[in-house]
């Protein structure tokens, strides 16, 4: 069976996390602290941001937390990081798979469907990856290629890398 | 059911739209804002969205949006809204028929220029990049915003289903 589109885009947020985690975990500490005004926060806050919210959209559709919990006055390595993001990350390809887009989910007051919270995901996590990025382009750092592109050509199923 | 990936092309034209508008709003000295990280000025980075956009389009139909093709716009915002107009309906022709093959094989796109490389992809790699691209670069556009002090836009998809009624507040009564 074709392998979807949506198995794609999330099979990219998976591996973009990744390679943004790891990424700046071989960076200097010091460059963890970085932000530029207009984002998120600095360039860890940004990214245990997107890991938290990965693992809280996971608990919107199934109940459950994946891996230590994430929490804002908590700091985890980035180690940590790249565990619970995989975690999440197959967790949403399998709801993706198996579960039915329009089921409607009731998180406290507020009805959605797992196919919103699934759109959100992948929006939250590009939205903020970019962030990251910005913040390294902005103190004139390398910033790594986490776009569709590099996924399909380090995954060998693309050969394009255009934008 | 509507597929997934056309309600995810449809929030990024939608996400375009609404920052369109909010770009009408802003001056001339505004719209040619930008922040270091980012791709370029307020105008220019929308400009790219949508180009980039028509690009993907037009590998994943197979044909041209228009004559003459869409390259390195510098485009005013009423050119950028008759381009958002023309990935609207293009998006719309690629789910016409249903989903399409996400690992059809697309040989090439009728926008290569004479000498450039030819590249062969899955169907699903242009559209898994309109999905990136159009978030990646709004979320820079957003960032030259708030940097500059101007009034941002909650562009996520959580506003866009509660405007479709796909996502609502239910109030419990006893």
């Amino acid at each position: 069976m074709a392998t979807s589109v949506l198995d794609h885009v999330l099979q990219h947020n998976a591996w973009a996390n990744k390679t943004l985690l790891e990424f700046c975990d071989g960076l200097e500490p010091a460059a963890l602290d970085l932000s530029v005004p207009g984002t998120y926060g600095t360039l860890y806050l940004t990214l245990q941001h997107i890991v938290g919210g990965e693992q809280f959209y996971i608990r919107l559709l199934t109940g459950e937390v994946l891996g230590a919990p994430v929490r804002k006055t908590e700091r985890r390595t980035l180690e940590d990081l790249v565990a619970i993001s995989e975690l999440t990350s197959a967790r949403a390809i399998a709801i993706a798979a198996r579960d039915d887009a329009d089921r409607v989910i009731a998180p406290g007051d507020d009805q959605t469907t797992v196919g919103i919270v699934l759109a959100q995901l992948i929006h939250h996590g590009n939205e903020h990856r970019a962030q990251a990025t910005t913040i390294l382009g902005a103190h004139g750092r390398t910033t790594p290629k986490i776009g569709a592109w590099t996924y399909g050509i380090v995954n060998g199923i693309s050969r394009n890398d255009g934008d | 059911m509507t597929d997934f990936l056309l309600r995810q092309m449809r929030h990024g034209i939608w996400a375009n739209e609404r920052l369109l508008e909010r770009c009408r709003a802003l001056t001339d000295e505004q719209l040619d804002l930008t922040v270091p990280g980012t791709y370029g000025t307020i105008r220019k980075t929308l400009a790219h969205i949508v180009s980039a956009e028509e690009g993907y389009l037009v590998r994943l139909l197979g044909s041209l949006l228009h004559e003459p093709p869409l390259r390195e716009p510098d485009l005013t915002l009423e050119g950028i809204a008759a381009h958002i107009a023309h990935v609207t309906n293009a998006v719309e022709r690629l789910f016409a028929k249903g989903s399409p093959d996400p690992d059809r094989v697309i040989a090439d796109t009728p926008l290569r220029r004479a000498g450039a490389p030819r590249f062969e992809m899955a169907a699903w790699a242009p559209a898994a990049q309109f999905v990136y691209h159009g978030i990646d670069h709004r979320s820079q556009i957003d960032t030259i915003l708030s940097t500059h002090g101007l009034e941002t836009l909650d562009l996520q998809i959580w506003p866009y289903a509660m405007e479709l009624g796909a996502s609502r507040e239910v109030k419990e009564t006893r």
